[in-house]
């Protein structure tokens, strides 16, 4: 499994000290030995672990505890929030992620409800109010379970722009002998049309990548690869996909991820097939650039899409609700809905963490006005078959495409490996300085489907979990440029379109992909690692993010 | 909790932005986004009504606009199923008043100080 990571994000070298922070998630919690929460979760007026102490199975209200804080912030947060702190204690912290918990976790009647008394931090204690149960493919079934200081919260929300090169990298190895690669480059980024996609990089700044086992000489590759500031320039020996090598030099700018990073035309016979390489739900550009680009394939009168979403881990539903409306149209789409959020069972129709109606999100067909202006008519392809890229990487709101899509009588095609898996989502929730994440809905389609938990998986796999979809297993194709027919996961598809089957080509692709990739080792490395503090989703799960808070 | 208190207790209480039920009829009307004065007097009026110390507007179709859609707070980076979606008002006049209404709960704020045009008037 590689690891891909964006240089805008700061890196650290996790040392061995550090690493044994990765692994501080475990039950954690307060202890106390409790029984599982079967009782209503109305507040009895003793229970909760309020004054009157705690009382299995019987909850207060949320709303009891909720921003009563042992430590009280004042004045206002980066947004020009006014705290709403008042004085209270570490029990009463824990008391409110407790009733919390109980009032909008998903699975609330599956977590094991303990003394918040008995000791441990709020962080640990937060550790333990989720669901221990597993997939059939013997993951965590609750994958997502964490939190993080609501000042680091709102500062990542709100850095727009960050210092970096515009690379996108994944690494095949962060330990000795390390493997960095790179995968895409952001348009308009300093490394724009100057590396390209599946350059190997072997030096920063002359200093080793490679084999470099010295502290200080991963501070200094740290430094280089992931500049803290504009205008740091920096010297990249790279060797290239063809085997020769090349020397690069780039400066550090404000760099923002792209929506939409490429979109071509590809001509199969007399056929126009539309290529979009879609990164990113997030920003609110994704909406006017997927929209634009929808347009773009409208009016070249494609009539296939082959939509890469490989590196796309989600964002904004209603984009996802756009963009798979602007590929089924409007005649299957209409009155249909793209995804409802199925809350915890005692939520009822009610959206418990709002408080308001659970109204489905629709197949929205106009502009919502986050960059095109709300009302504008989206165009439409009007497909009954989209080809998706998909890796592990592809995820969340990437997934809710492939899932409302299917809802509504779309085939589907899989072109590349199991999708991550996530049909859940929650609404971040400050307490007190720290931010939680605990799932809270999981989405489901028209048909009343969202079990994909282990993924969607194309057919001919040989994984025994997973959703499987007509398609095909076929790995990221490193060596060629993303969009071209001939990138491997791109020919495939198109082969798959002229066959309705999967190409032996797509087979020895992912055999020749494998063996690239353990030329160097995936594990078993040796020395510092160079990865990212907030790759929470592989490291960190289940608890806080690391420094043991 | 908000939604479950009158509107107009809320309003008493001075807890939302000068919120309205009016019972008038209401004329689509207009605001002129390319001003600033106007700019940061909407934002004033609909930031309480948001819950937030600061809002931004989305994309206007034009300068002089019947409509008006608040941002969301942007995703953090882990928010991968983000229900987000800009709130919408209409601008309309009722009772010689300038209000935004809500498009999801059809609470009506007045618009202190913002300079309505009546679209038929345009």
């Amino acid at each position: 499994m590689t690891k891909r990571l964006m240089t805008f994000a700061r890196m650290f070298v996790l040392t061995a000290a550090a690493a044994a922070l990765t692994a501080c998630g475990g039950g954690g919690g307060g202890g106390g030995g409790g029984s599982t929460a079967t009782g209503s979760s109305g507040g009895g007026s003793s229970g909760g672990g309020g004054v009157a102490g705690w009382v299995s199975g019987v909850f207060q209200a949320a709303s009891t505890f909720k921003d009563k804080c042992e430590t009280v912030r004042s004045g206002v947060d980066i947004e020009g929030n006014r705290f709403p702190d008042k004085a209270g204690t570490a029990l009463d912290e824990k008391n409110w992620l407790r009733s919390w918990t109980r009032e909008t976790y998903l699975w609330n009647t599956e977590v094991t409800d303990t003394d918040p008394a008995s000791g441990g931090t709020r962080t640990q204690y937060f550790a333990g109010l989720k669901t221990f149960s597993k997939t059939a493919s013997g993951k965590d079934k609750d994958n997502f379970h964490f939190s993080e200081p609501t000042t680091e919260y709102l500062a990542r929300r709100n850095a727009a722009a960050t210092a970096s090169y515009g690379m996108e990298l994944t690494a095949y190895s962060t330990t000795t002998p390390r493997d960095f690669r790179v995968v895409y480059t952001e348009p308009g980024s300093p490394a724009a049309g100057v590396v390209p996609r599946g350059a190997r990089i072997l030096t920063v700044n002359g200093i080793d990548l490679v084999n470099d086992n010295t502290q200080a000489g991963v501070n200094a590759l740290n430094a280089g690869l992931f500049p803290t500031a504009t205008g740091t320039s920096t010297t990249f020996g790279l060797r290239l996909v063809d085997g020769s090598t090349k020397t690069v030099t780039l400066t550090s700018a404000n760099v923002s991820p792209k929506p939409v990073n490429k979109t071509s035309i590809l001509t199969d016979g007399s056929s126009k097939i539309g290529y979009i390489l879609f990164n990113t739900f997030s920003p609110y550009s994704s909406e006017t650039e997927i929209v634009s680009a929808m347009r773009d394939m409208q009016t070249a009168g494609v009539s296939d899409l082959i939509l890469d979403l490989r590196y796309n881990g989600g964002g904004l539903l209603a984009v996802a609700s756009q963009l798979s409306y602007m590929i089924a149209g409007n005649t299957r789409t209409a009155n249909r809905t793209f995804e409802t959020l199925k809350f915890n069972a005692a939520a009822g129709n009610t959206n418990p963490v709002t408080g308001q109606a659970n109204n489905p999100v629709p197949f929205y067909n106009q502009g919502l006005g986050f960059t095109v202006t709300a009302g504008t008519s989206l165009p439409t392809l009007n497909l009954s078959r989209v080809y998706v890229l998909a890796t592990e990487d592809t995820c969340s709101a990437s997934e809710a495409v492939i899932n409302g899509l299917r809802g509504v009588g779309v085939e589907v095609v899989l072109i590349g490996g199991k999708t991550c898996g996530k049909p859940y989502g929650f609404y971040p929730q400050d307490n007190c300085g720290e931010t939680y994440y605990t799932i809270q809905f999981q989405g489901v389609n028209d048909l009343g489907f969202g079990d994909y938990a282990d993924g969607f998986v194309p057919n001919n796999t040989t994984s025994t979990t997973g959703v499987k979809l007509p398609g095909c297993v076929a790995s990221d194709d490193l060596s060629k440029e993303l969009g071209l027919a001939t990138e491997g996961l791109v020919s495939t598809a198109l082969s798959y379109r002229r066959t309705s089957s999967c190409p032996a080509s797509a087979t020895a692709f992912a055999a020749a992909s494998s063996a690239v990739q353990s030329a160097g080792p995936v594990s078993g490395g040796s020395g510092p690692a160079i990865v990212p503090p907030k790759w929470i989703m592989d490291v960190n799960r289940d608890m806080t993010l690391p420094g043991g808070r | 909790m908000r939604g479950l208190l009158p509107a107009g207790l809320l309003c008493a209480l001075g807890l939302v932005g000068c919120q309205t039920m009016a019972a008038g009829k209401a004329v689509p009307a207009s605001v002129d986004m390319s001003d600033p004065q106007t700019v940061s007097r909407l934002k004033a009026a609909l930031a309480p009504v948001i819950g937030r110390a600061n809002i931004e507007f989305g994309p206007s179709a034009a300068a002089q606009t019947t409509l008006l859609g608040v941002l969301p707070p942007p995703l953090g980076p882990l928010e991968t199923h983000s229900t987000a979606v800009p709130t919408i008002f209409d601008v309309v006049l009722k009772d010689g008043k300038c209000l935004a209404v809500r498009h999801d709960t059809e609470v009506e704020t007045e618009l202190k100080g913002v300079t309505c045009r009546p679209v038929n008037n345009r």
